[in-house]
Formats: C-alpha cells, sequence, structure tokens
C-alpha cells in the first residue's frame, strides 16, 4: 500500500474570472502527514475536493501512485475524506455509518461486523455502535467520521479541517490522537487547515498556499526558520519585517542598509538589490543596553512591554519608526528595560533573513525551494536550535 | 387597541383577537354543515334531533343506499389515489433533476414550474378542456383526463416541497456517500431518499387532499355522469332541495381527507421521531 | 449553491433555508393568492347567481363550458392570461429590482 500523490500543474476556474486553483505542482510522499496550510480563499480546500474526486480539475494531472485519478468518480478512487461537517448519515446508527462503504468491498457479514467494531476500537468508541449521530457530541462525530474512512483502508485520508468546529482543548487533545493515528497505520493523511500552527506541529510536510498557488512547501521546521517568501514569513509563526536597501552580495552575507545603519544578513536572497524586507524571529533579536558597539546594532526606545506568562514580549520603536518585537523567556531575571528607556536592538546577522519585497508571483515547487536554499545553507552555520 | 399603542411590547391582545375570529369565521360554516349532516329531519336549516339517518339508515337516500352519492365518492377517492401514484414519483425525479440542471434552459423551466401555482383554476380548467377537446381526442373527456389535469397541477406542490427539502439537506452526504464507494444510484436509493423522506410524505398528503377539494379542473374534464366527483356534486345540488345527504357525503369527504394527514403525521413521527414529524407538519403548511 | 471554496463552514444551511423559504413565501403571497381569484366563478355561482355580480370568471365559464361557443370562452380566457401574466412580470420586476436594492 502506497499513497503517494503527485499533483502536476493542477488548475480549477470556476468560470473565466475565478481561478481558485492557478497552477499548482505538489509531492506528497506515501506514509506521511501532508498538510495544506493558508488564508480562507486559497484553493486549499478546492484541492482536496479535486484529489478526493468532488471538483473536476480544468486541467492538470492528479496522481495517485503513479496512475491519474482526475477524471476518476469520486466512488472508484481509492481516497477518503472526512468531511469539514462529518456528513453522518442522520438515519443510520454508528454502526450502520462505519459500515457503509463496506457494502462495495466484497465482504461477508461477519467480516464487516468485525471490521466495524476494530474500527471503532480504533477511535476508541466502543460500545457506540446503537447511537445515533444526532446523540453524539462534536468530537464523538468526528471519530466515527474517522472511523467510517478508515474501516475501507484507504491509501490516502483526506482531512477537511476536521477540527474547526471543536472547542480549543478537544482540539488539541484530537491533535494529539489524529497524529498518533496516521503514525500507527502508516496511511498518508492529506490535511487541510487555515491554522498555522496546527499545521507545524501535526505535519511532516507543510504547503502554504495563497491566492491559488503554493508560496512554499517543505518540513515545518524549514518552512519555519527558512521562509522563501514575506507571504510564508508572516504567515507562519510571527516575523518582524523590517524595510531596507539591499545591495548585493558582500563576502557570503547581503549588505543592508536600515535607514542609515548599515548591516549583513546571513540567510535567504543574500543577492538582492534594491528595497527588500530583512525579517527576524522575535526570538532572536536581542535586547542590549543603549550605545553597545558591535554590527547590526540599532538605535531604539521601548514602546512597550508584555507579560505572556513563560514569555516576555518587549517591543521597540526604531529611530526609522519600524516596529521590532522581541521575545525573551521569563528566567528569573529582571527586565533591564523599562517602558521607554532607550536600547540597542541587536539583529544577528545568523538569524537575519533578507526577503524580496515583491510577493512572489511563481508557485515554488519543493524541487525548487530546495535548489534556492542549498547555495545559501551551504556557506552558512547550520542553523542553531 | 388602545392598550397596544400604550405599550407595545405587552402582551399582543389585538391580533390575537383578529386570528381568532377569522378562524372562526372560516370554521363555523363547516361545523354547521357537518352538524346538520347528523339531523334527524329533512332539513338543512332547522335542526331536528341526532340521527345516522343520511348515513346508512334511510333506505334510500342515506349515502350507503343511494347509488349517485356512492358513486361519487368512489370517484373521487380513485381520482385522488390516481393523482398521488403519479404526481409524487414523478415530481420527485423533476425535483431532483431540476435541483442538478445547471444548463441553460434551467431558469425558464424554473419559473414554468411555478406557473401552475398562481394560474387561475378556470384558465387550466378551459385550457385543459380544449387541449383534450381538440388536440387529444383519443384520451377525450373523462377519468383519464380529470387524473392527467389533476396531476399536472399537483406537480408543482411536489417539486416546490421537494426541492426545499433537497436544499435544506445540502449535497455533503451524496458526497460522502460517493467518496465511500456508493455508485450514483447507490447514493439516491441508501441517502438521498431516506433523508427526503419526510418531503416526499407530506408532498403525497397535500397531492391528496389537493385532488379530494379540486373542482374546476375536474368538472371541466368530465365525461358523463360517471365521472361525478363529491366536489361537482355538492356544487349542482346546491340549488336543487338537497337533504342532509349531502351533508353527510361532505362530512365523510372531510373526515377521509383528515384521516388520511392525520395518518401520514402519525405515520411518519413512528419512523423518524419529532424532526420528522415537525417537516411534516411544515411541507403541509405550504 | 455553495459548492467548492465559496463555502462558508459556519454557515448553516437549515438557518439561511427557513429564512430564504419564509421570505419566498412572504413575497409570494400576493401573486399566489390574487392572481388564481381571478378565475373565481364557483363562489359567485352558489352565493349569488345573479347577472348584476357576473364576474370574467363567469363569463368564461358560460361560454366555455355551458355554450356552444367555445372559442369566445377560448378567447376570453387568453385575454385573462395575458392580463395576469403583465401583472405577474410587473410583481417580479419590483421585487427583483427591491431585493437587489436590499443586497446592496
Amino acid at each position: 500500500m502506497q499513497g503517494e500523490i503527485r499533483l502536476e500543474e493542477l488548475v480549477k476556474a470556476f468560470g473565466p474570472d475565478v481561478v481558485a486553483v492557478d497552477g499548482i505542482d505538489l509531492n506528497m510522499p506515501p506514509g506521511e502527514f501532508f498538510t495544506m496550510v493558508g488564508p480562507s480563499g486559497c484553493g486549499k480546500t478546492t484541492t482536496l475536493r479535486m484529489i478526493a474526486g468532488f471538483e473536476r480539475p480544468t486541467s492538470g494531472r492528479i496522481l495517485l501512485d503513479g496512475e491519474d485519478v482526475a477524471q476518476t468518480p469520486p466512488h472508484r478512487r481509492n481516497v477518503n475524506t472526512v468531511f469539514q461537517s462529518y456528513a453522518l448519515f442522520p438515519h443510520l446508527n454508528v454502526a450502520d455509518n462505519v459500515a457503509f462503504g463496506l457494502k462495495y468491498k466484497k465482504v461477508t457479514k461477519a467480516e464487516r461486523a468485525t471490521a466495524v467494531s476494530e474500527a471503532l476500537a480504533l477511535v476508541q468508541l466502543t460500545g457506540f455502535e446503537k447511537r445515533k449521530p444526532g446523540q453524539l457530541s462534536g468530537g464523538q462525530q468526528q471519530r466515527v467520521a474517522l472511523a467510517r474512512a478508515l474501516v475501507l483502508r484507504p491509501r490516502v485520508l483526506l482531512l477537511d479541517e476536521p477540527l474547526g468546529a471543536l472547542d480549543a482543548r478537544l482540539r488539541k487533545d484530537l491533535q494529539v490522537e489524529l497524529k498518533t493515528l496516521q503514525e500507527t497505520l502508516g496511511i498518508t493523511f492529506v490535511f487541510v487547515t487555515h491554522d498555522q500552527e496546527e499545521a507545524l506541529t501535526m505535519s511532516d510536510r507543510v504547503a502554504v498556499m495563497n491566492g491559488g498557488r503554493v508560496e512554499q512547501s517543505g518540513p515545518p521546521q524549514q518552512m519555519y526558520e527558512e521562509p522563501a517568501t514575506l507571504f510564508v514569513a508572516d504567515f507562519l509563526g510571527v516575523s518582524n519585517l523590517i524595510p531596507a536597501e539591499a545591495s548585493g552580495r558582500d563576502g557570503v552575507m547581503c549588505s543592508l542598509k536600515v535607514g542609515e545603519v548599515a548591516m549583513r544578513a546571513q540567510q535567504g536572497a543574500v543577492d538582492a538589490h534594491g528595497s527588500v524586507k530583512a525579517m527576524i524571529r522575535p526570538e532572536r533579536v536581542r535586547i542590549e543596553p543603549q550605545g553597545t558597539t558591535g554590527e547590526n546594532r540599532l538605535p531604539g526606545l521601548v514602546e512597550h512591554l508584555v507579560f505572556l506568562g513563560s514569555f516576555r514580549e518587549v517591543r521597540v520603536r526604531l529611530l526609522g519608526g519600524a516596529l521590532v518585537t522581541a521575545l525573551q523567556p521569563n528566567d528569573g531575571t529582571e527586565s533591564v528595560h523599562e517602558q521607554g528607556s532607550a536600547v540597542s536592538v541587536h539583529l544577528p546577522a545568523e538569524a537575519l533573513r533578507v526577503l524580496p519585497d515583491m510577493p512572489e508571483p511563481e508557485p515554488e515547487t519543493e524541487a525548487e525551494q530546495d535548489g534556492a536554499a542549498e547555495p545559501a545553507e551551504a556557506t552558512e552555520n547550520p542553523p542553531n536550535q | 387597541m388602545l392598550t397596544w399603542l400604550r405599550n407595545p411590547w405587552g402582551r399582543p391582545r389585538f391580533l390575537p383577537l383578529v386570528a381568532g375570529l377569522y378562524i372562526l369565521w372560516s370554521v363555523v360554516p363547516v361545523a354547521i354543515a357537518i352538524l346538520f349532516a347528523f339531523n334527524a329531519g329533512r332539513s338543512r336549516t332547522t335542526w331536528q334531533g341526532f340521527s345516522f339517518r343520511w348515513f346508512w339508515q334511510d333506505p334510500d337516500l342515506s349515502v350507503f343506499h343511494d347509488d349517485a352519492l356512492q358513486g361519487a365518492l368512489k370517484h373521487t377517492l380513485v381520482l385522488a389515489l390516481i393523482s398521488v401514484l403519479i404526481a409524487t414519483p414523478l415530481g420527485v425525479t423533476l425535483a431532483l433533476g431540476l435541483q442538478r440542471w445547471r444548463g441553460h434552459g434551467s431558469g425558464t423551466v424554473n419559473v414554468l414550474m411555478l406557473l401552475p401555482l398562481v394560474t387561475p383554476e378556470i384558465v387550466m380548467g378551459v385550457a385543459l378542456l380544449l387541449l383534450f377537446l381538440q388536440l387529444f381526442t383519443a384520451i377525450g373527456l373523462g377519468t383519464p383526463a380529470q387524473a392527467i389535469g389533476q396531476i399536472t397541477f399537483s406537480l408543482s406542490y411536489v417539486v416546490v416541497m421537494v426541492r426545499g427539502r433537497l436544499v435544506s439537506i445540502g449535497p455533503e452526504y451524496e458526497e460522502a456517500a460517493a467518496d465511500l464507494g456508493a455508485r450514483p444510484f447507490d447514493v439516491l436509493y441508501r441517502v438521498l431518499l431516506p433523508l427526503l423522506a419526510p418531503a416526499i410524505l407530506a408532498s403525497a398528503a397535500v397531492v391528496f387532499a389537493l385532488s379530494i377539494d379540486d373542482f374546476v379542473v375536474t368538472q371541466y374534464l368530465s365525461g358523463d355522469a360517471s365521472t361525478t366527483t363529491v366536489s361537482m356534486l355538492l356544487y349542482s345540488s346546491a340549488r336543487g332541495a338537497p337533504t342532509p345527504a349531502l351533508n353527510a357525503l361532505a362530512t365523510i369527504s372531510l373526515a377521509i381527507t383528515l384521516g388520511t394527514l392525520a395518518l401520514v403525521f402519525i405515520v411518519y413521527r413512528r419512523f423518524a421521531g419529532a424532526e420528522g414529524a415537525e417537516a411534516v407538519a411544515a411541507g403541509l403548511e405550504v | 449553491m455553495g459548492r467548492g471554496w465559496y463555502r462558508d463552514p459556519w454557515r448553516r444551511p437549515r438557518v439561511l433555508l427557513a429564512i430564504t423559504l419564509a421570505y419566498l413565501a412572504w413575497s409570494l403571497l400576493p401573486v399566489l393568492i390574487a392572481l388564481p381569484m381571478f378565475g373565481d366563478y364557483y363562489t359567485q355561482d352558489l352565493i349569488s347567481a345573479s347577472p348584476r355580480t357576473n364576474m370574467i370568471g363567469n363569463q368564461i365559464d358560460e361560454f366555455a363550458r355551458q355554450g356552444s361557443q367555445k372559442t369566445v370562452g377560448a378567447v376570453l380566457t387568453m385575454l385573462l392570461a395575458l392580463v395576469l401574466l403583465v401583472m405577474m412580470f410587473y410583481y417580479l420586476r419590483t421585487t427583483r429590482r427591491a431585493d437587489l436594492e436590499r443586497a446592496r
């Protein structure tokens, strides 16, 4: 059982002006937890529906283990879906719901019963067979939907924002359960969500989508540490994006000017020229006493201090006008910087990333993204953490 | 009313009064008619005691003995049954087809489906009469023509009710069923029809009631005396000096209609619980 | 009908349907009741058969069903139907315009 999906130049247009999916190429290796994440309307659900077979692509190929299934109707594809609203058949009880698809699988009655109880055990709902969907809570309904799909042993399981309707605590629990389930079963999971945190914590591989295109795809850590575009940097986690003027390479780093101050950045589009954004994660920003000398230091005034429990958030207004957020662990030391005090903001060159200012027009395949990252990687210190 | 003007948020007194008066105004004449069906004497205006005479006791004139009255009752029920058995499945398939049709004619057909609801019956009656007299002379007037006429306008009711339910169901259950391996026919049979059952049942009840109640189209398309229905009989006898047997006939007819509707309501409540019964009731209000 | 990426997961179809149907019924009610009443003849016939209270329905019925001049009945029916069609289209146009205004 493989379960590899490849999307090649997939396009879906609902009429001439409405292009939901604008030519995407994605690779979903077998046995992995793959997530498509992005804001509403970015095309992730439409893509999922095309993989499931509910929408027919305008052009492009959908390869399931090498076979193009783009024109196959959904009931003949070996993929199953867990819907956002679960879509449990209200006129059937739990056991009949789960057994629904088994009717087409040529199994005996006894085998069917066994499969149903196994599936229910897998989602920890043994004993719920006679209940009707209307008598179940949201989380239970979701698990029945899961069982109903998994009992058919699909090669790929598609999940369309399944945790969207649940409260925060239940969502966290189910995230863990889903991840464990995927690792146990080894089936490819294709997960769609708009919650970037969910995407980062659960997946083996993430694709960030925007406006019908894939901005970037790769393992979550790589996506977080090395975002290729402004959108990805802003979407995943929190970033500081500081406007700067780039003037090309200087050795292995990029020369930048933020306002009047010259700086160097080691990551990203090191050869860039012109207006760019310098991006750094809040946890890498260092706040130092005013007047500290050294490279990559900018003067600023502390505008705001926010206590976040395990972290302190320091918001500094740079002399150029940009706002920089720094995250300091609450390790017991007193904050030396009060609101209104002047400080020096240190943006370490190895954590500073150059991102081109224009939005990226072409979709990035994973191969391209790796290729772009390679030369920069080879010349840097390996990212710590 | 003045109290209402002074306190609009208080308990409404005027409107329920108006509603109550209206209901009374509609129901009282019918109640009186039913009452006189049980009259011991021949009068339809003077109460002469309670009796079942006009139902079965009187050897010549009661409903049970008078052939004309019985014939009318039987014919009415036959027509109603035919209408239900044909209009309901036809209407359901029409509703399903219309729902999926996204092509160019769909807007026009959608409007056409609603047309019988707003057309005056006499327009339909005359049109159908001329149709069967001039065009479909092979069919001619009589029971088949009456049935066809009734089915024609009943279809719209079925389509409206079933489509309403279809829209509220949404596409998700069909998609889920297909995703799990059900072929299109299986989806229909295992998922859609069970989910549509309340609307289908309710629309069948509506067609039944409409058919029994129908006067104009049935009258226009009737051939000879054997194709008289209860409504036609009531109309033609109203001017003469009818006996309360007519009231008895009307009472029986009303009882059958109400009984059928109540049966449908009960049957569905047992099958699908409160939600189904509400759906049926909502459908009947259309 | 809410397919694909337009589908807002939080919009419950049942509530929307209830509102839509209620509004439809309320706006169609004048048409559903008034227009068919144009053809009513048996009420007049039963309650007051006097020729002074004759309506067009009565005329149509007289010619088409009772008399021998079915063509006259047919013509009267056509006229009635045309008048009703015009009224209905006018009604639909005004309500559609009102709906568009409201939607904006």
